[in-house]
């Protein structure tokens, strides 16, 4: 008996049909609003296919990479500085080797591109000198700023005592610096063979 | 595939199921701003699903389901203050008789009341509840006998 009234009742339940056409009317809207975004991420996703596989074409077809910098960050998380990396291509390192001193030379590619356009004084950061054995003679052996002017900085390493033989100049990093700016740590990878 | 019953528009599907959704979702809810959104959202999911419905009745349980589940979130997430409107209720039902059957229901714990619902109201049998709410016709049917047994109490208890 009440199972049936409750039927009953419950059938009487509808919906007003002002109800009925403002749920409509927000349905279908939020619905094309959905289809929107779903087209903007759809077109998203090609852009991306697009520039990875632009990239991709560029490395088969041999395309040098250019460096690009990055930020230094504190332990903390602070940002403390700029680097650049990936330089080995747009540096080229020379040496001449003298009694009692290695005059490198190092020449930027692109003197007019950044950040070599900036740069005011170059010096070796991060390098070594080692022997035949790979023995290490020089480490770091903290260098003066030299003037880098037309995308090329002649920088002197002091030698002492060297015996006769051949040598290889190993350089991870230079330092760049301008007035006024941070130093910019330049990263690559440099190997220069010299002997006396 | 080709034989599936394809997705309809916005107005079709409250036509055919509007006042069905809306009814379940009230019962559920208790008030009328709470089932409009539940309502709303179930057919918003409906419209966006990508694949079709074997037939007229797997697209009739699916929406039940979606709508049961929407339900289910808008009463957790308002749990605390869930209360029956009566207003709402009589507005929709001025007869107090009927008013009162309706709100006897209501005052049920959510597990009965919606197993309740289902089978008196829209007529669905266990093995179609028990997929719907995802538990064995064994539990539907220990629901049913549970759930009719609270609304007896409280029929007797009111003087009906």
């Amino acid at each position: 008996m009440y199972y049936e009234d409750l039927k009953i009742s419950a059938e009487k339940i509808v919906m007003s049909d002002k109800t009925k056409e403002e749920l409509i009317k927000n349905c279908e809207e939020i619905v094309e609003v959905k289809k929107m975004n779903k087209k903007k991420i759809s077109a998203k996703k090609i852009a991306v296919i697009a520039v990875v596989t632009a990239c991709l074409c560029c490395t088969a077809a041999g395309v040098v990479y250019r460096g690009g910098f990055r930020d230094i960050v504190r332990f903390d998380g602070a940002v403390v500085g700029t680097r650049y990396e990936q330089a080995t291509d747009e540096i080229k390192v020379s040496v001449t080797a003298e009694s009692e001193k290695l005059t490198v030379i190092a020449e930027a590619a692109d003197p007019a591109a950044f950040p070599y356009a900036a740069i005011e004084a170059l010096k070796l950061n991060d390098y070594k000198i080692v022997g035949e054995n790979g023995e290490k003679i020089i480490e770091n052996l903290p260098l003066e700023g030299s003037v880098f002017s037309g995308g090329k900085a002649k920088m002197i390493v002091p030698l002492q005592d060297l015996d006769n033989g051949g040598y290889k100049l190993i350089i991870r990093s230079f330092e760049g610096s301008s007035k006024g700016d941070q130093p910019l740590v330049i990263s690559g990878y440099w190997e220069v063979e010299f002997s006396f | 595939m080709s034989n599936e019953k394809p997705i309809g528009n916005c107005e079709e599907v409250f036509n055919a199921y509007g006042d069905m959704l809306f009814r379940l979702c009230f019962i559920m809810l208790g008030n009328e701003a709470d089932a409009k959104d539940a309502v709303q959202d179930a057919v918003v999911s409906y419209l966006t699903k990508k694949d079709g419905f074997k037939n007229a009745e797997h697209e009739k349980a699916w929406l039940i389901t979606t709508a049961k589940n929407k339900c289910r979130d808008i009463f957790r997430s308002k749990s605390r203050y869930r209360e029956i409107n009566i207003e709402d209720l009589q507005d929709m039902l001025p007869d107090e008789k009927e008013a009162n059957c309706i709100e006897i229901l209501m005052s049920i714990p959510e597990k009965y009341r919606l197993v309740l619902t289902l089978y008196y109201i829209e007529g669905r049998k266990v093995n179609e509840i028990a997929k719907i709410i995802g538990k064995t016709p064994s539990a539907v049917k220990m629901r049913l006998q549970t759930g009719r047994k609270m609304l007896k109490e409280i029929y007797i208890k009111e003087g009906f």
